[in-house]
């Protein structure tokens, strides 16, 4: 008996000696992310994953990246902040938390921020048509007559297009009033306030202008004074020049940026700094530390930024949906992004510098990371993933047979829809077959399963005033479908072949003039001309492509627009004189091969002239 | 048009029924060039651009060894009718042949046949694999038949050379030129190195990309489709011309 009372005693011993050395997160439930990754296991993860990246910046075609610093929180509690690589590769300074990198775009938050603030202190109405508060002369551009709100302006409703001109200042040059930027590069309005949404740097300058009206001062010392003191953020800086913080201006000087391409691998990406004349939209600079201390801020259930938490709320609980359904695409300025949880965020880029702020404000998760590389970044799309996952079928509803029925072609909403750049569009649609297998879920929302069916995303349908229907693909992503898409790329194609083709034609002209075989007259000297200026048109307009797909979606300068134009002009005039020498020839030649070539001449002088006037090359 | 297309089959007469006519090693040839283009996309580029040439030279060499001029110099027809024959003839027939390659092509893609090499990473990043390959497909033809023309050219203004192994010089030299133009390439990408350069690059590009969008590359396949026949036509006309005033 005694002898089993001692074994019974040792055993419970034993077990309560085995329970104490368990650790104690073991028995506690463990924290995770949205996508499901724990929390003690983030810093290890992370190392495994992007160790390959770590000092090794180029390897042949593979990329790496120059630098980036991240960091990962919850709440008030940083789970992860990391740096690899170097601010400044030539001079081996590594990233740090001193290091300052652009925030690119999602400086705009900043605006949205701002005019939550005002509305919440009264002092602005959402509803409020702009055109009242902003001067009367302001907007030079409107083709319609409708109000536009400031929420049009948050939700990038305003209507306006890509911007043409360059909204960055000169290097060296003096660097313009936020007013004065706006009015000497606004872009034209082409879709009705309210209904389409496309992404504007300019329209987000104006929104800025709006609170500099509204709050009687400037737009950065507005935010110095209610965003960035408030939250003791004091390595940051808006104005375009880093004035309004010594310190950033210093460390900037620190910072390279990089890009990569096959080509030439990694390279100095042009001067160190770009000010952006039109500077809400992306100037910002500043450390990791403070742009997560704002995100922080954004989730936080004090709501330091605001009076109310209400207003917090508001600030993220939708503006803009996909379909009629409750599902959010957009939300005051902010992109809702559809990951295995809502997140909201916006990433920004500018010159040389990548960015991106998401947040999920119900658990609180949220992460920040600035790379100073551009192009073939390959940490860009990991940190998303890696904290929030991706969405997978059935995530957003219970998906019903009916297919979402789609027209040929689709235009991005954002692009240049007016303008000497108005033929990039159309070398951009996308061919309905892209959306044509998302499935209704109701009330205009769809699914659109990934090829292996492992990640879904949603879209959007929404009917618009002249009948079309648009597709939402999340955000500022609206595709509107183009009809008779194919004449019009057919007349795009036949522009560029009539322009080659003159080029043979001048070269057998000038063979048949060497050998004293050629046709003196004043009609073939006029279609000659014709063949001239369609060349010199096509070279103009492939030199402006050449600039404005080089600017990184800054614009081009005012000059190369006007000189640009001007030719077209010159070359449009050309081309109908040349038609109408062609008509001449036709009627008045004898011979069936004069004929021949007549009416050839006549057809590609009509192509190329209809060509500028509807492509508009001759606008600047 | 009566007697161009009269003079084509002449050509295709003295072409095909003569004893030393090169037609087996020319079919055992484009079999081998086919086969091989079953796999490597090097080899498609290389049939593309080596069928309009080797035909333009074959019925150059063909016409020369077994005295056809002389026999056209007795037809009565004009020179510049036989200069628009030969160049006819020559397109049809290598475009026939490379459209039938490039179908194969196709095919070989769809079954996943075809190793790209990594040089061709950055551009399947920026595009589609079909488009891709239908731009440098059409591009190698252009440019085999801006060499074909030049043969055509320089045949009708100084005929072939007989001199012993010219075949196999001038054979080599296109080998040479095809693989040359592909290194030259290689190098300029070197050389982006220095900024201006590299930045030339990119703006090209950037354009090439933008106009190879539409509908998988088939806007900039058709530019360069008409350079290349752009080129054939304006080379035709100088060999009519030189043609007509040359002394036989």
């Amino acid at each position: 008996m005694k002898k089993l009372t001692k074994m019974i005693a040792a055993a419970l011993c034993g077990a309560v000696a085995a329970v104490s050395v368990l650790p104690a997160t073991a028995l506690a439930e463990e924290r995770t992310l949205p996508s499901g990754v724990p929390f003690d296991r983030i810093e290890k993860k992370i190392d495994i994953d992007l160790d390959q990246y770590k000092g090794n910046l180029s390897e042949g075609s593979t990329p790496g990246v120059a630098s980036y610093a991240a960091e990962i929180f919850c709440g008030d509690e940083v789970l992860y902040k990391g740096f690899i690589g170097y601010i400044d590769m030539e001079n081996q300074i590594p990233a740090d938390e001193e290091s300052v990198y652009e925030w690119g775009s999602i400086t705009k938050t900043l605006i949205w921020v701002s005019i939550l603030q005002l509305w919440e202190q009264g002092r602005l109405d959402l509803d409020a048509d702009v055109r009242q508060i902003l001067p009367e002369d302001f907007f030079q551009k409107l083709k319609y007559d409708e109000p536009i709100t400031v929420l049009d302006l948050m939700e990038h409703k305003g209507g306006w297009g890509v911007n043409t001109y360059d909204i960055s200042v000169p290097e060296g040059a003096p660097i313009p009033s936020l007013e004065e930027a706006l009015r000497s590069s606004e872009s034209p309005q082409v879709y009705p306030p309210g209904e389409v949404c496309a992404y504007s740097n300019w329209g987000a300058g104006a929104a800025a202008l709006t609170v500099e009206k509204v709050a009687g001062m400037d737009f950065a010392d507005y935010v110095q004074q209610n965003i960035f003191q408030p939250l003791g953020m004091e390595h940051t800086a808006l104005r375009p020049d880093l004035s309004d913080s010594r310190w950033v201006k210093e460390n900037r000087q620190r910072s390279q940026s990089y890009g990569f391409n096959a080509f030439s691998g990694y390279r100095l990406d042009g001067p160190k700094i770009r000010p952006i004349a039109v500077y809400p939209a992306g100037s910002c600079t500043g450390t990791i530390g403070d742009l997560t201390t704002y995100a922080q801020a954004l989730v936080s259930d004090d709501a330091p930024l605001f009076q109310s938490k209400s207003t917090q709320e508001k600030l993220f609980s939708g503006s803009e949906f996909f379909g009629e359904s409750d599902l959010p695409c957009w939300s005051c300025g902010f992109s809702v992004e559809q990951m295995a949880v809502p997140v909201f965020g916006h990433n920004g880029a500018t010159k040389g510098f990548t960015a991106n702020m998401l947040f999920d404000p119900v658990s609180k998760v949220g992460m920040v990371t600035m790379t100073n590389q551009i192009e073939n970044n390959p940490v860009e799309g990991y940190f998303p993933h890696l904290v929030f996952g991706a969405p997978k079928p059935g995530d957003f509803g219970k998906t019903t047979d009916i297919t979402l029925k789609t027209d040929s072609y689709y235009l991005p909403a954002r692009t240049y829809a007016e303008g000497p750049y108005k033929f990039l569009s159309y070398l951009n649609a996308m061919p309905g077959s892209e959306f044509s297998g998302a499935k209704l879920i109701g009330d205009g929302l769809y699914e659109l399963t990934s090829e292996t069916g492992a990640s879904a995303i949603p879209l959007g349908e929404r009917k618009l005033s002249d009948g079309r229907t648009a597709i939402v693909m999340g955000g500022a992503a609206t595709y509107l479908p183009e009809r008779w898409y194919l004449a019009k790329l057919s007349l795009l194609t036949m522009f560029f072949l009539t322009a080659v083709g003159g080029v043979f034609v001048l070269l057998i002209k000038g063979k048949l003039r060497r050998s004293g075989r050629s046709e003196k007259s004043a009609v073939s000297a006029i279609l000659t001309v014709g063949q001239v200026t369609r060349l010199v048109s096509m070279l103009t307009l492939l030199s402006m492509a050449a600039v404005i797909l080089g600017s990184s979606g800054y614009g081009i300068p005012r000059s190369v627009g006007v000189c640009g134009g001007v030719i077209q002009m010159i070359c449009g005039a050309g081309s109908i004189i040349a038609a109408a020498a062609a008509v001449f020839g036709l009627v008045k030649k004898k011979g069936w091969q004069k004929k021949a070539g007549c009416a050839v001449s006549l057809l590609a002088n009509c192509t190329a002239a209809a060509s500028i006037i509807f492509f508009e090359m001759y606008r600047f | 048009m009566k007697t161009i297309i009269d003079l084509m089959k002449y050509d295709k007469i003295l072409l095909m029924g003569t004893k030393r006519s090169h037609k087996i090693f020319m079919i055992g040839l484009t079999l081998f060039l086919t086969l091989g283009s079953l796999l490597l996309p090097i080899y498609a580029g290389f049939a593309a651009f080596i069928i309009p040439i080797m035909i333009a030279s074959e019925f150059s060499t063909v016409e020369i060894d077994h005295h056809g001029e002389l026999t056209k110099a007795i037809l009565p027809v004009k020179r510049s009718q036989n200069v628009a024959a030969r160049s006819l003839l020559v397109a049809g027939v290598s475009a026939a042949a490379s459209a039938v390659l490039f179908i194969i092509v196709l095919i070989s893609m769809k079954l996943d046949f075809f190793r790209f090499s990594e040089l061709l990473d950055p551009m399947f990043q920026r595009t589609s694999k079909e488009t891709v390959v239908s731009v440098i497909f059409t591009g190698c033809y252009a440019l085999g038949l801006g060499f074909a023309s030049r043969i055509l050219r320089s045949y009708y203004r100084k005929g072939v050379s007989r001199k012993k192994g010219a075949t196999l010089r001038n054979g080599l030299k296109f080998i040479c030129a095809y693989f040359g133009i592909g290194a030259l390439l290689y190098l300029l990408g070197t050389a982006a190195k220095f900024p201006i350069i590299a930045t030339i690059l990119m703006m090209i590009t950037e354009i090439v990309s933008a106009l190879a969008q539409p509908m998988h590359g088939l806007l900039l396949c058709l530019l360069i489709l008409l350079i290349g026949g752009g080129l054939m036509t304006y080379r035709t006309v100088c060999a009519m011309i030189e043609y007509e005033d040359r002394e036989l």
